[in-house]
């Protein structure tokens, strides 16, 4: 597999290599990302859900998301 | 000619080498032609989104014959929505349809036949299917239910020309939460559902496929049988659109609450008079 890409300073080559898997009825595991992924993305920021689903900071003293359309319709 | 080289048993043994070469390859025109771009057929009148039936609209409009006790989830779940939430949809933070709704198609399809599997190409969430022709039957050992499910399919000749032209299907093994439509109709949480098809070809209308899907579920009083139609896209090389159903997905689930995104990328209520998320865990981390 050769990248021609304008980050790259020349095409970048690599070879990868895949093995069959000899089972008869091979699996087909379902893969679905959005399933049970505790990241959530709220504007550009990125925070995470604890287990209980409650909304988490990602980071050390991370900031809480903007709030403001929840007063507006409260008011 | 190599054959003229060979003599005897060698000659036998090189025949018979061709002989099951040949029944192993795949003969093409045997199946019937399901090359190309298929999508939904619209049927007059029909608007909104795909749904089950696909001569009515989603919803209450499809009388399903729904238990009574999920005929209220229905209409729980149409009140919820009417209000802004996604209650019934379980497909808004993009997991997959599933049986049978996978087979409402948003955006286009592709069918590769294979003589052990047949394979259905959908886009949109994780919607594509395998269906195992090559006469194994049902896991013996367990097996991870999946959206899809596990379809064992036959292919038959039922015009008897010589060539296939309708595939049967069945579909077990399968999870949730799944609807059969973006309104709700529910499927039991039990998950015991059980589907069965009748993909058709037709030679004298080949770029028309049908599929009568029978669904059998614990929430029917009965199995409910429709009938989809597909038809054909009518260019050389067709388009395949990526959709990719997380990117721009303006719904946030936190805590079962669905939220939305503002165009600014703020954390909006999605029904009036909502409650902000709770945000203890941010307080604690900033004592």
């Amino acid at each position: 597999m050769t990248v021609f890409d304008n980050a790259l300073t020349r095409p970048w080559t690599v070879a990868k290599k895949y093995r069959r898997d000899n089972a008869e009825y091979p699996i087909w595991p379902e893969d679905i990302c959005p399933e049970g992924n505790g990241l959530v993305f709220i504007g550009d920021e990125m925070y995470f859900q604890s287990g209980e689903g409650l909304l988490m900071p990602a980071k050390k003293g991370q900031e809480p998301p903007d709030l403001r359309y929840f007063r507006q319709t409260q008011k | 000619m190599i054959l003229r080289k060979l003599t005897g048993p060698a000659v036998t043994a090189a025949v018979l080498c061709m002989t099951l070469a040949a029944a192993d390859a795949f003969d093409e025109s045997k199946y019937p032609n399901l090359k190309g771009q298929w999508v939904r057929a619209r049927f007059p009148g029909v608007t909104g989104q795909p749904s089950y039936d696909p001569t009515k609209r989603q919803g209450l409009e499809q009388q399903a014959p729904l238990k009574p006790e999920f005929l209220a989830v229905l209409e729980a779940n149409i009140k919820d929505q009417a209000e802004g939430g996604q209650r019934g949809d379980p497909t808004y933070t993009c997991i997959s349809p599933g049986m049978p709704r996978v087979m409402n198609p948003y955006g286009a399809m592709e069918i590769v036949i294979t003589p052990e599997t047949t394979h259905i190409l959908l886009e949109h969430i994780h919607d594509s299917r395998r269906i195992f022709t090559d006469g194994r039957g049902w896991p013996k050992d367990y097996l991870e239910p999946t959206f899809v499910g596990y379809s064992l399919g036959t292919w038959i000749d039922t015009d008897g020309d010589g060539r296939y032209d309708t595939l049967e299907v069945e579909t077990r093994y399968l999870r949730g939460p799944r609807s059969f439509d973006a309104a709700g109709i529910p499927l039991h949480p039990d998950n015991q559902t059980v589907i069965k098809e009748r993909i058709h070809w037709n030679k004298n209308d080949p770029d028309t496929l049908t599929d009568e899907i029978t669904t059998i579920d614990n929430v029917l009083t009965r199995p409910w049988t429709v009938t989809k139609k597909y038809v054909r896209e009518q260019v050389e090389r067709p388009d395949w659109y990526e959709d990719v159903c997380t990117e721009g997905n303006g719904h946030v689930s936190i805590a079962g609450q669905n939220y939305f995104l503002s165009g600014d990328g703020m954390l909006m209520p999605a029904k009036k008079g909502q409650a902000p998320p709770d945000l203890r865990y941010f307080k604690q981390t900033q004592k």
